[in-house]
């Protein structure tokens, strides 16, 4: 994940090398030949801050995060098995973070509340700020009404769909956003931004995150890519 | 002799030139504008009950409610939160926070408009100068700012004009820090002409980073031309007290004693002077040294009860005090409260929950009084709604308080359309009558939160039963209001909050009622118990 992070962007405050200056700096090496009628040549870049506080982290304060499931019918035992294993594989294997509970939500419940139904699985917020939030995530255990778009199949593979679509929301319950909200995001990545930008750039680009809807193994493989750990233990330590 | 009226002719030059240095013109920005600077923070309360700041920097009043700041200051934090609160504070960190919401937004050029949900007087705060092109600053000309940085007290802060990029972008030296977004820039002569913004804290060539000082970005108040936040104040700001100056000032006058506020506009009559006979308005809007006079006459009025008020001043608006800063500072009373006043409250519930059933909820809001007034009138108006039904707005005899009372359904599990309700609830608020004795002041606003939940399913028949929750107030103050603003309720009753008779203790009192064994529905009650307090006689 690289990229991503923490934190909806709404406010993206911090500007480091901001855009227009990129632009301008090119090695030394590409730019034309030097002639006396040109404007000076660049030579850094510029660190520029907007000077308002704003809070940025979306990271969870404590490691361990409480999980549980608003709707808790029978049926779907195993499918909730699936997706606390999937997580387990994934998220925690690679990095100190537990998500723990896991049972039918009470009032007394905190940490993050899964709703279950045949809709667009998605979160309400990303990180710490689901925190409590009902209906916090939406996971989708049937595939009938909605499924992926470029997966009409889930239906009938439902468990790697399922697997990688808990692992996905999951990287937003972490705080990571869509990689291909990121403004390096080739063109084409770009048209299928969604939902908030993140605040923190970890690692370079990654076209195969699994939080990048412009990955075309995303729901094939179902695991977090290399830059998707190493952003995972930039944030919550080393396993 | 020929020497000496030389002299005198340097004398008189000079005076206004000295009142330009440093010093001297941010004392006197301080003075005038000082009342107008606001802290403002967005307080976030997160699902888990937990508070937290989510941004904080600094605004300017420039009318009587509108507040200008960074957009960056004000950031969209909604989807974060349970409750976003907006709180503004004038001239001190420590003052009574004001609500506010954000009415204007200009991402291009970094603006926003807040306005506050109670208006203030006019006077003394007003007016204000703007600069617009085509009059602007040259390259080089002193600027002063004034805002909140870090956790600081109101500052003022001066810089040059270093470089106008020609688009509205202006650079300065003058420090900036977090916090300062937001914060006026004033010309010498007290004109606003810029937002503090942002600026460079470093700079990397190859490997190397290098700290960088004295490179901060300003937005030039000519970007409110072409800009939603200008156009908002042009249609809104209709106090008379944002006034624009598209020349350059001649002489060297101050910019807010030199554009004083038409009497026409100034809804507050000056006090009664035996030796200032109030003006009309057909004898004040005629020429500017009218209106001085009117304007001297309410500070100067001021003076008895005043022991800053500066004895030399004087009232009859005399020209040669201007230049060296003889004014009085604008005395500020205890600003008295509108006669009416119209406050939004911002309504959004979704039903999602699905039954085997379509099903139908009805759900009750409650928004009370500003304090000191009372509810005349509540208006909903949806921005989007979806099967929804008998929205209505209710108004509690008492006038204290409203409640918007609306039905909401949602599909069943094999289909499931959702029912929802956004919208403005607008409750339009008339002062208090005065019978009932003179308005106390409110020292805080307390907000409990409630949430009760009975699930109590053990007989054959419903169970019902009585919940007390009490606040107390600590000796010199007392409860003057007392109510509940309910955010979610299922068969809850007799919802009242009572206060004892000594002032000290507000009890709310409530009955919540949970199905029986074989239908277990639950009884609820989610909100805040308001407690408004004031100083004990």
């Amino acid at each position: 994940m690289p990229g991503k992070i923490v934190a909806a962007g709404v406010s993206s405050c911090l500007v480091i090398g901001s855009s227009p200056s990129l632009a301008f700096a090119q090695p030394a090496a590409i730019v034309p030949p030097v002639s006396r009628s040109q404007a000076a040549l660049v030579a850094g870049i510029e660190n520029k801050e907007l000077f308002g506080y704003v809070l940025r982290d979306a990271r969870w304060p404590t490691k361990q995060i409480p999980v549980c499931w608003q709707d808790f019918d029978p049926v779907d035992a195993s499918a909730r098995a699936l997706v606390q294993q999937a997580v387990k594989d994934s998220w925690e294997a690679n990095s100190q973070i537990r998500f723990v509970g896991w049972a039918k939500c009470v009032p007394s419940s905190s940490g993050i509340k899964i709703a279950v139904a045949d809709a667009t699985p998605e979160v309400r917020s990303l990180g710490r700020f689901l925190d409590n939030r009902p209906s916090g995530m939406t996971l989708n255990f049937r595939f009938a009404k909605w499924w992926p778009k470029d997966r009409p199949s889930c239906a009938q593979t439902r468990d790697a769909c399922l697997r990688a679509i808990a692992v996905h929301e999951f990287g937003h319950a972490l705080g990571f956003s869509h990689e291909q909200n990121r403004p390096d995001a080739p063109d084409q990545c770009q048209e299928l931004r969604q939902g908030a930008e993140g605040d923190y750039r970890v690692t370079a680009y990654d076209p195969s995150s699994i939080m990048n809807y412009c990955n075309a193994g995303w729901v094939g493989n179902g695991m977090p890519s290399e830059l998707d750990i190493a952003a995972l233990r930039t944030f919550y330590g080393e396993a | 002799m020929r020497h000496l009226v030389l002299f005198l002719a340097i004398a008189n030059m000079t005076l206004p030139v000295a009142a330009q240095q440093q010093g001297e013109g941010g004392s006197a920005i301080w003075r005038y504008y000082a009342t107008r600077i606001a802290h403002i923070q967005l307080v976030g309360i997160q699902y888990n009950g937990q508070i937290e700041l989510a941004s904080q920097g600094s605004g300017y009043l420039v009318d009587d409610r509108h507040i200008l700041t960074s957009n960056h200051v004000l950031p969209d934090v909604a989807d974060r939160y349970e409750v976003v609160q907006t709180n503004v504070r004038l001239r001190m960190r420590k003052g009574e926070a004001l609500n506010a919401k954000v009415v204007a937004r200009d991402e291009v050029n970094d603006l926003a408009l807040l306005e506050l949900a109670i208006p203030l007087p006019p006077q003394p705060y007003c007016p204000v100068g703007v600069l617009m092109p085509p009059a602007t600053l040259p390259p080089g000309s002193i600027l002063y700012l004034m805002g909140f940085p870090l956790d600081r007290e109101l500052s003022v802060a001066s810089g040059l004009l270093a470089n106008e990029n020609g688009d509205g972008r202006w650079q300065t030296d003058a420090p900036l820090n977090i916090g300062n977004s937001g914060g006026p820039v004033f010309s010498s002569r007290g004109y606003l002409v810029a937002i503090a913004k942002g600026g460079v804290v470093s700079y990397k060539v190859g490997n190397q980073t290098y700290d960088v000082d004295g490179i901060n970005d300003l937005v030039a108040v000519s970007k409110l031309k072409n800009s939603p936040v200008g156009q908002w104040l042009s249609q809104h700001s209709i106090s008379g007290c944002w006034q624009e100056q598209t020349t350059l000032p001649e002489g060297d006058e101050f910019a807010w004693r030199a554009r004083p506020i038409p009497v026409e506009a100034a809804v507050i009559p000056p006090p009664a002077v035996d030796n200032q006979p109030v003006n009309s308005s057909s004898e004040a809007t005629d020429t500017n040294n009218a209106s001085v006079d009117v304007v001297s006459a309410d500070y100067a009025s001021s003076a008895d009860d005043n022991p800053a008020h500066d004895p030399s001043v004087d009232v009859n608006g005399d020209d040669a005090e201007v230049g060296d800063m003889a004014i009085a500072a604008p005395v500020a009373p205890e600003p008295p409260l509108p006669d009416s006043i119209v406050v939004d409250h911002t309504l959004s519930e979704v039903k999602d929950d699905h039954g085997l059933l379509a099903g139908t909820k009805s759900y009750r809001r409650t928004f009370m009084a500003e304090a000191g007034f009372l509810i005349e009138a509540c208006d909903f108006s949806a921005v989007s709604a979806n099967r929804e039904s008998n929205v209505a707005c209710v108004i509690a005899p008492d006038g204290k308080s409203a409640t918007l009372q609306y039905r909401l359904t949602s599909g069943p599990i094999y289909d499931q359309w959702r029912g929802w309700l956004r919208g403005t609830v607008s409750l339009d608020q008339r002062m208090a009558a005065a019978t009932e004795g003179p308005l106390q002041k409110i020292v805080e606003t307390i907000r409990l939160p409630i949430e009760t939940i009975q699930s109590d399913h053990f007989s054959a028949a419903p169970t019902s039963r009585t919940y007390e929750t009490r606040h107390s107030v600590a000796s010199g103050l007392m409860i003057v209001d007392c109510a509940f603003e309910a955010v979610s309720d299922n068969h809850a009753n007799a919802v009242e909050c009572r206060i004892a008779p000594d002032g000290k203790t507000a009890s709310l009192t409530y009955e919540l009622t949970s199905g029986p064994l074989f239908d277990q529905w639950r009884g609820w009650l989610k909100g805040n118990l308001v407690v408004k307090t004031a100083k004990a006689e």
